[in-house]
């Protein structure tokens, strides 16, 4: 028995025994009749067997884990560096930091919540002109929200508004209500066209007219308009 | 790898087909209910207009401007109008449509938008309103210099209402 | 949205947007900038801010975004830590004050030589008190990762005040 033992632990330690052997080898080696010269190889196999039974701690464990081994603050601290703390953990380990008696361990722990409360009354006092200017931009009518800068500003004719392009549609499209036509007699498409246009054409008008209005301002402001 | 790249192209061109067509099947979607009004005005109607002998002196910019034109689709409806412009700026495809201006008047809002521009010109110009009554969507399609477009307001008050009565008749 | 609604949300917003904007691009200066500049663009798209669940963690989202932007447009962060921690007396003691100060300062120095999404995320929660849910909508980040993120940066910090110290 132990002479054959004796060969395949020496052909285990080389690398060389098979996964039949290696589970004899095991089967020994836990089985309470070892030889005394195998002992300490015996500890070894227990360790590996152990290990093959653990698992991934559920975080519930952990933290059981934490508050056997350590102090409640001590758990809290290392539940807050691991980013499990809940924001209502976190005013008890402010509260805690802030008080009088902080444990050594956690002393350096103190200028950091320290500096975090600090930067919490840091307060904004930029320039908001910008934003107050596009307001009251807003606000004064005709609106204009957004523009390229590839159309070509038109002299605004707004004293020659005419009243036609108001009307086009309720006037112009009466006669086809509710349905769908494709026009099939040139006369009436070409007038209809040119209706269309006229209203596309007045609206295009007031958009561009209101496009020069706010170049002016932009040209007159000092702030750089971004955006 | 060749059929890849063939494969690569096809998928290619069919998702520009798509995303050009986001427009027209708004127009489609709403053809057949009856609470719109959707008017089209073919390409092949367009070349008709053109080869019409119109005489109308006062007005060379705007026959200069249906000249360019190869096609008009509007399409409106005074139900539901906030609704369908909310909707139609959600859906259309803003890589293929670029927005020329926005413009806020007595309660409507009126935006241009332009597909395929080059300098001043545009191959096809829409313009949205979105009123609190009215809703209306037009496609202007052809060759379309924006810098003539406000030209032709100016020259259109004189013949405009002409065209009106014709039509009321 | 009307203006005044804009600007309520604006009112309570904008010291926390200004505070995640120094944090990320680490400038009293281009800070006020981003903040400038996020309010424009925000307001600019306040018809989409009506529609949108949460418009205070669209408006950090979009500080953030913009101060990230600020900082890939320079290479080199320049800053006077001094002068944007100074912090103002509290106690008669001017010894006490100074050594206050530079702890303070120094915990700073460490908090911004974070990478930029560990000290986005560890002032998110530990400087403005947001939730994990919170803070995973402002940056993008899923709720393990802004996890996984904040305890790097806490265990970095407490480590390196820790040689600090020593």
């Amino acid at each position: 028995m132990s002479t054959e033992m004796n060969d395949i632990i020496q052909r285990y330690w080389s690398g060389e025994t098979t996964q039949d052997e290696e589970q004899r080898l095991q089967a020994y080696m836990v089985s309470g009749q070892v030889a005394d010269e195998h002992l300490d190889m015996a500890e070894l196999f227990s360790f590996y067997a152990d290990q093959k039974t653990m698992t991934l701690p559920e975080e519930l464990e952990m933290e059981a884990i934490y508050s056997s081994t350590l102090s409640p603050m001590d758990a809290l601290v290392e539940k807050y560096l691991d980013a499990a703390t809940s924001l209502d953990e976190e005013a008890q380990l402010r509260a805690y930091l802030t008080s009088e008696k902080v444990a050594d361990s956690h002393r350096d722990l103190i200028p950091m919540f320290e500096a975090f409360s600090a930067e919490q009354d840091t307060q904004f006092d930029g320039d908001l002109t910008e934003l107050e200017r596009l307001q009251i931009q807003w606000s004064q009518k005709p609106k204009v929200r957004y523009m390229f800068p590839k159309v070509v500003g038109v002299a605004a004719t707004l004293a020659l508004l005419m009243m036609i392009a108001f009307n086009f549609l309720q006037e112009d499209t009466s006669s086809y209500k509710g349905k769908y036509t494709e026009l099939q007699d040139p006369e009436e498409a070409l007038a209809l066209t040119k209706d269309a246009l006229a209203f596309l054409g007045k609206k295009y008008d007031k958009g561009t007219a209101s496009m020069k209005y706010i170049k002016e301002l932009e040209k007159t402001n000092v702030f750089n308009f971004k955006n | 790898m060749r059929s890849l790249l063939t494969l690569g192209l096809i998928l290619l061109t069919t998702i520009a087909a798509l995303s050009q067509s986001s427009v027209q099947q708004f127009f489609d979607k709403y053809q057949d209910d009856e609470s719109f009004t959707q008017i089209n005005i073919s390409p092949k109607m367009f070349q008709m207009i053109s080869s019409m002998d119109s005489e109308d002196p006062n007005n060379a910019e705007m026959m200069e401007m249906i000249g360019n034109l190869k096609g008009l689709k509007i399409l409106t409806t005074d139900v539901n109008s906030q609704k369908y412009y909310k909707e139609f700026n959600d859906s259309f495809d803003k890589s293929v449509y670029e927005e020329l201006m926005t413009v806020r008047e007595n309660e409507s809002d009126i935006t241009f938008l332009v597909r395929e521009s080059s300098g001043n010109i545009v191959n096809e110009l829409l313009l949205l309103v979105g009123g609190a009554q009215d809703f209306v969507l037009m496609s202007f399609e052809g060759r379309i210099p924006l810098d003539k477009i406000g030209k032709l307001a100016s020259g259109l008050n004189i013949s405009g209402a002409e065209h009106l009565d014709k039509l009321k008749k | 949205m009307q203006v005044e609604e804009f600007n309520q949300l604006v009112d309570k917003l904008k010291d926390k947007m200004y505070r995640l904007a120094l944090r990320v691009v680490n400038n009293q200066e281009e800070a006020q900038d981003v903040v400038q500049e996020s309010l424009i663009k925000i307001w600019n798209k306040r018809e989409k801010l009506a529609e949108i669940e949460n418009p205070a963690a669209y408006c950090m989202t979009i500080t953030r975004n913009m101060g990230i932007d600020k900082l890939r447009g320079k290479k080199m962060v320049t800053t006077d830590i001094d002068e944007q921690y100074a912090i103002k007396a509290k106690s008669p003691d001017p010894e006490r004050d100074l050594i206050a100060k530079d702890e303070l300062s120094s915990v700073m120095k460490v908090v911004n030589a974070l990478p930029e999404n560990h000290r986005t995320v560890i002032h998110l929660r530990d400087i403005e008190g947001y939730t994990y849910k919170e803070i995973s909508e402002i940056t993008g980040f899923s709720i393990e990762k802004v996890k996984v993120y904040l305890h790097r940066a806490r265990t970095r910090l407490r480590q390196q005040l820790k040689n600090r110290a020593s």
